[in-house]
């Protein structure tokens, strides 16, 4: 699973740290392994935090939608595969 | 900028003393540095008020464009005379140095001035004046890439009397001791810190008088520019980026959006941290042929914060404000490149941050850095 949290000024100000915080935290408990990864500006500051999962982009992600989006992506069933 | 200036200073007060009674002073102007240091009859507290009177009073008054024989006979004239001693209260040096490399020294019964030229060591020597009952020794010459200037207390020419030295260090010693024990290689603040180490091993660890050096090295000036905000208009992105890697100096790219032009422009790839070392400040980035990639308002924000603060401590810090301060302050020449163009997807609303504060704070910052000596130039674009 391939993850890209931005930190863009707007993302971060919105709370990419405790949402990268977060995907750390299941870094830790997943059997599934996840590449987590970071990104300046992708362009769409007012939705953020945005973050990408194995190319699926989701917007206001806070750091409680975490734990069920590794849910929906585990096993690499995401819609970008 | 012909030169730019590395300066050290190391210092020691007397065994038993919390104050130096040797005070340095320097302020860099426009187009040139003075440093003062004074040595204030005895030590301690009273030592370090007439070493302030007088490296403040010079200094200001050199700053102010008061010509340097003026502020000799200003301070000679002023400064009281102890009346028990029948001496003067503070002995001092005074140089300035402009960025052509002119160079001008008076010495007013401080140790001579030293210049390392190759590996040459020379006391400066000029014409002696007497000025106010003192004897004022002048020297102006022009120096070249590479040239070392030592200014010391007598702290350190006596430096071990009592203890392994019967008649101290003396300037011979000292010449010897550059001569053959430190290495005039390093920087100006290594080489203070190395004549204050010998001069402390000399005096068994107790000095006996307050030690201070100060070291200036002529080198080239560092030139450095800053990429910040995307152009004002699309069309210019491949122009500004060219421009950005033309020439021979030191780079660094401040804004997300700006990293992803560059990466764009010359095809390569670009490389987002995300480890937080301090969760305010948003992670760096890395680019081929870049120093540095941060993210733009909040680290720029950060930046002028520990600025206006004064004293800067980033040597050991690793988020991305404190890495950009520490980039800015390695350089003497830096140009500004701010874009003008204002992200599409900050204009949609509720963001809370203001438009138009790039060109704001860069200006701030671009001031701030004037005011550490710094040559700063904005391209706005």
């Amino acid at each position: 699973m391939e993850v890209n949290v931005c930190v863009g000024s707007s993302c971060h100000l919105k709370g990419a740290h405790a949402v990268i915080n977060k995907f750390q935290e299941a870094l830790g408990e997943e059997p599934v392994k996840i590449k987590l990864g970071a990104s300046f500006c992708q362009g769409r500051c007012t939705e953020g935090v945005i973050v990408a999962i194995d190319g699926v982009v989701y917007e206001r992600v806070s750091p409680d939608d975490v734990p069920s989006l590794v849910e929906k992506h585990r096993g690499g069933c995401g819609i970008g595969d | 900028m012909k030169f730019a200036l590395d300066t050290g200073i190391a210092g020691l007060a007397k065994k038993g003393e919390e104050l130096c009674g040797d005070v340095v002073e320097i302020k860099k102007g426009q187009n040139s540095t003075v440093v003062v240091l004074s040595d204030g009859l005895g030590s301690g507290v009273k030592a370090n008020i007439l070493a302030t009177l007088t490296s403040k009073i010079a200094a200001n008054l050199l700053a102010k464009g008061v010509s340097l024989p003026e502020v000799v006979h200003t301070i000679t004239e002023t400064l009281p005379v102890c009346q028990t001693r029948k001496i003067a209260y503070s002995t001092f040096t005074v140089i300035q140095i402009d960025e052509e490399g002119r160079f001008q020294a008076t010495q007013v019964d401080n140790p001579p001035v030293l210049l390392v030229r190759k590996s040459e060591i020379i006391p400066l020597t000029g014409k002696v004046k007497n000025i106010a009952g003192r004897n004022i020794m002048e020297t102006s010459l022009e120096l070249s890439e590479g040239d070392i200037i030592i200014l010391v207390s007598d702290g350190v020419t006596h430096a071990g009397i009592g203890a392994l030295l019967p008649l101290g260090l003396g300037i011979d010693g000292l010449i010897k001791i550059l001569g053959n024990k430190i290495n005039l290689l390093a920087n100006a603040q290594e080489i203070a810190e190395e004549i204050l180490e010998h001069c402390e091993t000399f005096s068994a660890l107790e000095p006996g008088d307050d030690i201070t050096v100060v070291v200036l090295k002529l080198r080239k000036p560092v030139r450095g520019i800053m990429l910040s905000g995307p152009p004002l208009s699309e069309k210019d992105d491949s122009l500004v980026v060219e421009e950005f890697f033309a020439g021979e100096r030191r780079r660094v790219v401040c804004g997300g959006t700006t990293a992803n032009i560059v990466a764009r422009e010359r095809q390569v790839n670009l490389a987002v941290d995300y480890f937080y070392d301090d969760p305010l400040i948003p992670p760096t980035g890395s680019l081929p042929g870049v120093d540095l990639v941060t993210e733009g308002i909040i680290t720029l924000t950060k930046v002028v914060e520990l600025l206006e603060k004064g004293a800067v401590h980033v040597k050991n810090k690793k988020d991305g404000a404190s890495r950009l301060l520490k980039w800015l302050l390695e350089c003497d020449e830096i140009e500004l490149m701010v874009g003008l163009r204002v992200n599409p997807a900050h204009m949609k609303g509720d963001l809370p941050f203001h438009l138009g504060l790039r060109a704001t704070l860069l200006q701030r910052l671009a001031g701030l850095l004037s005011g550490r000596g710094k040559r700063v130039h904005i391209k706005w674009v």
